[in-house]
């Protein structure tokens, strides 16, 4: 019987550190098993006679639409970790009668006050820094409440941007220069079908692989992110690179 | 004046030379009151001080200067 191959496997990722399963993904649009080796031949004259074959390399790629967040840090090599992270926030509050009032809370010694361009309400036109009111550009505080200079520069009615950090527990992973992905065995699921109609499960294994380090994280006002993860498929201690199995 | 412990608890950017979680003197002089530490001598307004740092054993209306 002949057969044919459709749609994106769906892949268990185990890490070979705790052989735990990091992650299940049956959401990649496709996945594509890339082997490679180099040749040399022996000629009789010039015609080739005999090929050597040597220096099998493999890569699997895999490309995401949508995904788990846990595969982000994975590409780096880390986990998401429980901490307590300073968010950066950012308020534009109107300036009437010369006071304002922050939403939010901010952390210590963070708060940052700037007048802003009435026209945009972005462009800093003056910093503001605590003082006395009096003085052009000094602003007193008490807790939430900001009161600004009325004789200059809040004569008139206005706005401030305040930016300032906010302490949260948070999930969160850095990427340092130190480390990088380990490594993991991969069993994907697919499907092969026949020229009966009929499906046939099909699992391999890749028993080796490390997603490579060079990771683009696109944000773009007009496409979707596609998250592309190209895994170096290596041999084993016994040189397997892959399993192919399809039930007997 | 005693000598009274204030550290900085203003959400404002401290002013230059002031390190949050650090524990400062407020002290007076002929010249005004100021806060120090072994490397900081800064002359603030009274009303300034009260508004960024807090003191550190009592609040500032039970405080006598």
């Amino acid at each position: 019987m002949l057969y044919a191959l459709k749609d994106c496997a769906n892949l268990r990722i185990d890490a070979t550190s705790d052989s735990k399963t990091k992650l299940f993904v049956n959401y990649a649009q496709t996945s594509t098993l890339d082997f490679t080796s180099e040749q040399v031949f022996a000629k009789n004259k010039n015609v080739k006679a005999v090929r050597f074959d040597s220096n099998r390399e493999s890569t699997f790629k895999t490309t995401m639409e949508v995904f788990a967040k846990d595969v982000i840090p994975l590409l780096f090599g880390t986990e998401y970790e429980q901490k307590t992270i300073s968010w950066a926030k950012r308020e534009v509050l109107a300036v009437t009668s010369g006071t304002a009032t922050l939403v939010g809370t901010p952390k210590t010694g963070t708060l940052q006050v700037y007048k802003v361009d009435e026209d945009d309400l972005i462009t800093h036109v003056s910093e503001q820094t605590v003082g006395t009111t009096t003085t052009a550009d000094k602003y007193a505080i008490t807790g939430q409440n900001l009161t600004f200079n009325t004789t200059t520069t809040f004569a008139n009615d206005g706005h401030v941007v305040c930016y300032y950090f906010v302490d949260t527990v948070s999930n969160s992973f850095t990427v340092d220069n130190v480390t990088f992905p380990g490594g993991y065995v991969i069993y994907g699921d697919g499907e092969l079908k026949g020229t009966d109609q009929n499906p046939e499960f099909v699992q391999f294994k890749l028993h080796n692989v490390k997603p490579q380090s060079n990771c683009t994280l696109t944000m773009d006002v007009s496409n979707i992110c596609t998250l592309e993860i190209t895994w170096d498929v290596m041999g084993d201690s016994k040189g397997d690179m892959m399993t192919w199995s399809t039930v007997a | 004046m005693n000598t009274i412990s204030i550290k900085y608890t203003s959400y404002a950017i401290a002013p230059d030379g002031i390190s949050i979680g650090k524990t400062y003197s407020l002290e007076k002089d002929k010249k005004g009151y100021y806060i120090s530490d072994i490397e900081t001598k800064q002359y603030l307004d009274f009303e300034i001080i009260k508004m960024l740092f807090t003191p550190v054993e009592k609040a500032w209306e039970e405080i006598t200067l």
